[in-house]
Order: C-alpha cells, then sequence, then structure tokens
C-alpha cells in the first residue's frame, strides 16, 4: 500500500479540491445519506441512543473475546458443514483462497464488495494467476473497468458522471452509446448475469459472523452479494478477527441502525445469514469457506486504537466530514478513508506505514456525533496525531518546537528575535515535516493596534474606557 | 393481527413492494391473474406445487411464484429459507411473487431473532434489488428482480 509523506497528502487533497465535479457530486452523495440517516434517527431519538449504546456494548465485547468468539463459531459454522480458517496475514489469506479455488476447479470468480480483499489486494494475485475475477457490485466493477480506487467506501464512483461511465462502457464493454442510468444498469446486468452463472467461485466479505449459530451476515442492496454467495459452487467470505458478534439476537440493533447510518435506508434489500452449508437437497450442491484474517488487528487491539476495531463499516463519518467531503477518498491513498479511515490504516498497517493521516482532520467532532457504535473518533485521532509526534518527529524538529515554545514565553527574546527581522524563522523551518513555524511578526499585537487609526478612533468612543 | 398485516402493508410498499391481500380461496385465481402477461415458459411455478430449475433455467424464466417462510412488519421485509432448493425462484426471475401467510408475519425484526425454529440459512429480503451508484439515480433490478409482488394471504375469518 502507498505511503504518503505530509507533503503529498496535501498536494493530493489540493489537486482534488480543484476538481469541481467531485466536489458537487460528494457533497450531494453525501449530504443526502446524511440528511436521511437523521430523518430516521428524528423518528425517535431515544430509541436510536439506545441501539447505538446496545451496539457499542455488542461490538465490545466481539473485540474483547475475539479468541473465543472464534472458536465458538469455528466448532458451529463447522457443525453444519462448513470450514473455517484463520489466516495471520494477507499472504496466508490470499494462499488459502487460491486453494480453495483450486479444489474447486475455479476459472471464473465473482466477487461482493469486500474492504478485506482491498486490504490484502487478492484481485491482484488471482489474475495473475490467470483467473478471471469480477466486480459485481455497480460501483466496484465501474471502479474495476477504470483501474482504479473506489471513492468512497459505500459509494465507490461518485467522483463519475453518467456521460464518463457511459464512455467507460463503450470503451471497454462495446455498449452504444447510452447515458441513461438506467440503460447503463441494465446493461451491467446483462453482463454481470452471465459471469454469475459461469462462475465456480463466489468471494464476499462478511459483514458479521455469528458465533452462536455458525452465520455469516451479509448486507447488499443490489442482489450481488446474494448472488455471489449462494449461486456458486463454493462461497468464501473473508473477514476480519472482530467481526464475529456472540448470538444472533445482537442482529437486531445492527440491522436497525447499519443501514440507517450507511445510507439511511431503513433495511437493505438483502441480509443474508448464512450457515456452514448450503442445503442439502438442493440441485445445486454448495460449499461454503469463511476465512478469518487477523493482518495486525490483534497488534492493534493491545494499543490505544482498539476501540477503532469496533466499527461496523457503515461511513457514517464520511458523509459527515468536512475534509472527506471536499476531498473524497483518493485523496487519503489508502483503502479507508475519512474518520474511520485515518485512525484505521495507521492501526493496520503501523505508525510507520502511515504516519500522516491523522493530519487530514479538523477535529470538529461531528464523526463522533454519528457513529452508531459511538466510537470517539477524534480522540482516537488525536491520540493518532500524538503517535505521530511522539514516534515520527525527529530529535531536531522537536528541538525546533522546544525552541519555538521558550520564544514565544519569553518577550526579551521574542523582542530581540523582532528587532532581528524576518530570517530567523525561516531558518528555523528547515527538517520540519509537518508544519512550519510562523513568522515573528515585526510589532507586537498592541504596537499593531495603536498603530491603527480607525482602531484608536473606535477605541476612544469606547466610553468604558 | 389485522394491526400486523396494516402495518406490513405499508412498509412493504415503502420499500417498492407490491401487496395484495388475498383470501385462501381466491389465491390460485388472483396468482393465475397476476400471472396473465406473462407466457407459460416464462414462468417458474414453485407454488402450490415443490419444482426443481436449475440456476441456468431459472435465469432465463420472467416470473418466479414460491411461498415464503415469514413475513416481518415492522419493515415489510420477507424471510426467505435458503435450504430449499427453490429459493433462487426469488432471485434470478425479473419479476418475483411471494405468497406470505397472515399467520407467519411476525412483528419486528427481534420477534423472528427470537423465533426458535429457523434453517441454518436464511434471508431478509425488503423490495426489489436496486442500485444508486451512477448519479444516485436510483434504479430497480440491479442484479435480482426489478419487481416484487407479494400476495399476502388472510386468514378464514378476514
Amino acid at each position: 500500500m502507498m505511503v504518503f509523506s505530509p507533503k503529498k497528502l496535501k498536494s493530493n487533497f489540493r489537486e482534488s479540491v480543484k476538481d469541481e465535479t467531485l466536489k458537487e457530486n460528494l457533497a450531494y452523495a453525501t449530504g443526502q445519506a446524511a440528511s436521511k440517516r437523521e430523518f430516521l434517527r428524528l423518528q425517535n431519538p431515544i430509541v436510536w441512543e439506545e441501539n447505538r449504546k446496545a451496539i457499542k456494548d455488542i461490538r465490545t465485547k466481539s473485540v474483547d473475546f475475539y479468541q473465543q468468539l472464534g472458536t465458538a463459531f469455528q466448532k458451529n459454522f463447522e457443525s453444519q458443514g462448513g470450514k473455517v480458517y484463520f489466516a495471520a496475514n494477507a499472504e496466508e489469506a490470499n494462499q488459502i483462497a487460491l486453494d480453495i479455488i483450486s479444489w474447486h476447479n475455479g476459472r471464473v470468480v465473482v466477487k461482493g464488495k469486500s474492504m478485506v480483499t482491498e486490504e490484502t489486494e487478492l484481485n491482484q494475485i488471482l489474475e495473475r494467476k490467470g483467473l478471471e475475477v469480477w466486480e459485481t457490485d455497480l460501483g466496484e466493477f465501474i471502479v474495476q473497468l477504470e483501474k482504479s480506487k473506489p471513492v468512497h467506501i459505500i459509494t465507490p464512483v461518485i467522483n463519475r458522471n453518467k456521460k464518463q461511465i457511459a464512455l467507460l462502457f463503450k470503451k471497454i464493454l462495446q455498449m452504444s452509446y447510452n447515458e441513461d442510468p438506467v440503460t447503463l444498469t441494465r446493461f451491467a446486468r446483462n453482463f454481470l448475469r452471465r459471469k454469475f452463472l459461469e462462475a465456480e467461485v463466489g468471494i464476499t466479505g462478511g459483514n458479521f459472523l455469528v458465533a452462536e449459530t455458525g452465520q455469516v451476515v451479509l448486507f447488499c442492496n443490489e442482489g450481488n452479494i446474494r448472488m455471489s454467495s449462494t449461486l456458486t459452487e463454493a462461497h468464501i467470505a473473508i473477514t476480519g478477527i472482530e467481526k464475529i458478534i456472540p448470538s444472533l439476537h445482537d442482529m437486531a440493533p445492527i440491522i436497525k441502525m447499519l443501514p440507517a447510518s450507511a445510507t439511511g435506508q431503513k433495511i437493505t434489500s438483502y441480509v443474508s445469514f448464512l450457515g456452514g452449508a448450503q442445503s442439502n437437497n438442493s440441485p445445486e450442491k454448495q460449499s461454503r469457506y469463511v476465512i478469518i484474517i487477523d493482518n495486525n488487528r490483534s497488534e492493534m487491539m493491545k494499543g490505544k486504537s482498539r476501540e477503532m476495531l469496533t466499527c461496523i463499516h457503515c461511513g457514517a463519518c464520511l458523509n459527515v466530514c468536512p475534509v472527506f467531503q471536499r476531498g473524497g477518498g483518493h485523496a487519503y491513498g489508502s483503502i479507508y478513508p475519512g474518520p474511520m479511515g485515518i485512525v484505521l490504516t495507521p492501526g493496520l498497517l503501523g505508525v510507520d506505514k502511515a504516519p500522516y493521516h491523522a493530519l487530514a482532520c479538523s477535529l470538529c467532532g461531528k464523526c463522533d456525533e454519528v457513529c452508531p457504535v459511538q466510537i470517539p473518533l477524534s480522540d482516537l485521532i488525536l491520540q493518532a496525531r500524538n503517535n505521530v509526534a511522539t514516534q515520527k518527529t525527529s530529535v531536531v524538529e522537536k528541538g525546533v518546537w522546544k525552541l519555538w515554545s521558550w520564544i514565544t514565553r519569553n518577550q526579551p527574546v521574542l523582542n530581540v528575535i523582532r528587532g532581528l527581522g524576518a530570517w530567523l524563522p525561516f531558518k528555523l523551518n528547515w527538517g520540519l515535516s509537518t508544519r512550519k513555524v510562523p513568522r515573528v511578526p515585526r510589532h507586537s499585537y498592541l504596537k499593531t493596534i495603536n498603530n491603527q487609526p480607525e482602531i484608536n478612533s473606535l477605541t476612544n468612543e469606547n466610553p468604558h474606557k | 393481527m389485522k394491526t400486523l398485516t396494516n402495518k406490513f402493508k405499508k412498509e412493504a410498499i415503502e420499500v417498492s413492494a407490491e401487496v395484495v391481500v388475498v383470501s385462501p380461496e381466491y389465491l390460485l385465481k388472483q396468482l393465475d391473474l397476476l400471472l396473465k402477461p406473462f407466457r407459460e415458459d416464462e414462468i417458474a411455478r414453485c407454488f402450490p406445487d415443490p419444482c426443481f430449475f436449475t440456476k441456468l433455467e431459472l435465469a432465463d424464466k420472467k416470473a418466479g411464484v414460491s411461498q415464503v417462510s415469514a413475513g416481518i412488519a415492522d419493515t415489510g421485509s420477507l424471510i426467505i429459507d435458503l435450504t430449499k432448493p427453490d429459493h433462487l425462484v426469488s432471485l434470478l426471475p425479473e419479476h418475483y411473487f411471494a405468497i406470505l401467510y397472515e399467520r407467519d408475519l411476525f412483528k419486528d425484526i427481534d420477534a423472528w431473532l427470537e423465533f426458535p425454529i429457523k434453517p441454518i440459512s436464511w434471508l431478509i429480503s425488503s423490495g426489489p434489488s436496486k442500485t444508486a451508484d451512477i448519479e444516485q439515480v436510483l434504479v430497480y433490478g440491479a442484479h435480482g428482480p426489478m419487481a416484487v409482488t407479494i400476495l399476502l394471504v388472510s386468514e378464514k375469518s378476514a
């Protein structure tokens, strides 16, 4: 995964902000989702808060007892005929997926949207092995054709308009040019329908795993995840160790809050609960596998950003984030953007690999208000910044700031620097990674306002003087 | 019972499903009437008699009919048993006709989750499949059915 220097991060955002189409589409899409969410919340704000509290408790248990829950899930899922694998890292998970595909003589693989497989870069691995891989979520399908990256975790192509998509379909899929969204959707439906029927293996993420019943829970609107998980000979669900919830009734508040927080829907078109085997009496038999991946999550649980792993990936924090609304997902240069992403990315990769993400935040705290799991995002972001300050800052840089702090607290020294002019502060900027030392103004604040005639006249008229 | 039925109707319409309330004795007649626009070979009929279609056969059908396990009044949702051989009837054909008996209605998701007798794989289905990925324009029939019609069979006493 890419690592950005603060300069690159800044120039990324500067580029994104210039893109008027992107900004307009982002504003519309995030605004819509956020206002629909608010509409649902206002129908019963008390129950909404109760549900947030309930989900927080459930997800905290998921993280606290992930090992026990993993064992329980494995036992129950395998007793129904399924198979569970635990993978320590991306390579292991990808290898297991490759093995399963080869057992089923897979040539065509259909995929439902999965952030974890973006994390492990599974698609690239499968394609390198000569497999035909299709992303089947319409947005992800467009992203795949474009060979780009999703700009939003829930609505991946809000940066594109229908003209661009029509041109893309014409160029790559030889569709005659038509920019009607219905026609474009139908075309993709027919194209992918053939792939669904051809595919031997379907790969999806796993929104949740239920330990008590041994079920994989999947949410979708398009029906593509339902197809990827029930139509093919083999279904592989890949998800993180933090996604296992204790019991089935824990799903009740989550079903009520996840679609509401993500898109402002009361419920998605489909919520699947898939046990270890599809069925024993269906004409087409199906095997189901679950790969539970660690990929540094257990390390992250030991640290201060542990709470971030209770996240249910709804994207509500993205939709209200003033930085995300203007910059979009690409600017962050990581799979997980927005408030959740800037905590999760350094958490999963280590501060060394993604040191400056936490700077893409104004600490306004809107994300804290909307998070359905009550994750104190702005606290965690502040914490992530502290990690950067303590771990990624050189001795020279720390020294510069110590000196700056001492200068500003000592009037006589400050006056000397004023006397010297502007050269010294410029020198001080050497070796700084994230921000510049401000220039010392020529005159003090008091002197500045005393020299301004308008201000003087105002103060003279002040009767309280 | 009636309040549940009314709530279900209202919420199912909210998620863009069509609801037809019918008494048991008129169920088959009503079904034939609804299926009139389709040729017989375009229909996958899995009600009242069970059926066996392969996924390739189902993918060409215009209409699919099957009975669902339960309904959830609070969200206007259907519960589909994925261990039954006919579960793809509710996914692959363009128009899905669900038969739902009033006695199978649950008040909300909580009530269904507490219900002790459930298959190992099942699904909550609410309205037709949809997407708004292209310019946030809502389009029905992304990959699954473009339309869902629910025949809600009322109790005899009604």
